[in-house]
């Protein structure tokens, strides 16, 4: 993937009096830095021109939940403005399977706002929990195996139940149903 | 899910396999053994 360059800022405060020059080695897509989740990702951050004073950055993500920088503050003066400053970004880790849009924000009284796009890619790879692999049950009796899905689902999440031999055992509930973003059972 | 054993008519025990199918996701098995009475 090509390496991240990311667009203009698409604000400016008329009291601005110069911009964040952003760059990144890691990879991007479209405009978008892509972060993985649990991984990390660098931002070098200058001023584009010098301040008429000491520049206090602040550092946010839209959602912290899903993404953090740190540092969350950094400090350009007269001397260092063209100094490029690492920030690094994380992609946290969750117990989802759905990427995250974020945006990365940079602001500093006397220069023009900076927002960066960036996606956090889930690593994690959904899967079916089983209290029981192994289940015996005698004739005309009952057993019971609990199931759910190992991460909160994206969206609704449906699994049918078969027997490969309906003549020796059948399943109750046939179809199970897990709401988007609920691990709790609903059966259909 | 409750599992139910059926009554045969024959002395042996049956191994059965529950599959639990959801689109984009492998089969997941369950091993079930029907015990006779």
């Amino acid at each position: 993937m090509p390496a991240y360059a990311p667009d203009p800022p698409k604000t400016a405060r008329p009291a601005a009096t110069t911009g964040f020059v952003v760059t990144s080695e890691s990879a991007g897509q479209g405009g978008t830095l892509l972060v993985a989740e649990g991984g990390t990702a660098r931002l070098r951050v200058k001023l584009g021109e010098m301040p008429d004073r000491p520049q206090l950055v602040t550092v946010r993500t839209s959602k912290p939940q899903a993404l953090t920088a740190s540092p969350q503050y950094v400090v350009f003066d007269t001397s260092t403005f063209d100094v490029p400053q690492d920030v690094t970004l994380t992609g946290v880790q969750d117990e989802d399977t759905a990427d995250e849009d974020v945006k990365v924000v940079l602001s500093a009284p006397e220069v023009s706002q900076a927002s960066i796009d960036v996606r956090v890619r889930d690593d994690d790879v959904q899967a079916l929990l089983l209290s029981e692999s192994l289940l015996s049950v005698a004739e005309g009796k009952t057993g019971v195996i609990d199931v759910q899905p190992k991460f909160a689902p994206s969206w609704t999440m449906t699994i049918t139940v078969v027997s490969r031999n309906p003549a020796a055992a059948l399943p109750s509930p046939t179809t199970l149903t897990f709401a988007a973003q609920d691990s709790r059972l609903r059966s259909a | 899910v409750t599992v139910v054993g059926l009554v045969d008519a024959n002395a042996t025990d049956e191994s059965v396999q529950l599959a639990l199918q959801s689109p984009g996701l492998p089969d997941t098995l369950v091993s079930v053994t029907v015990t006779e009475k």
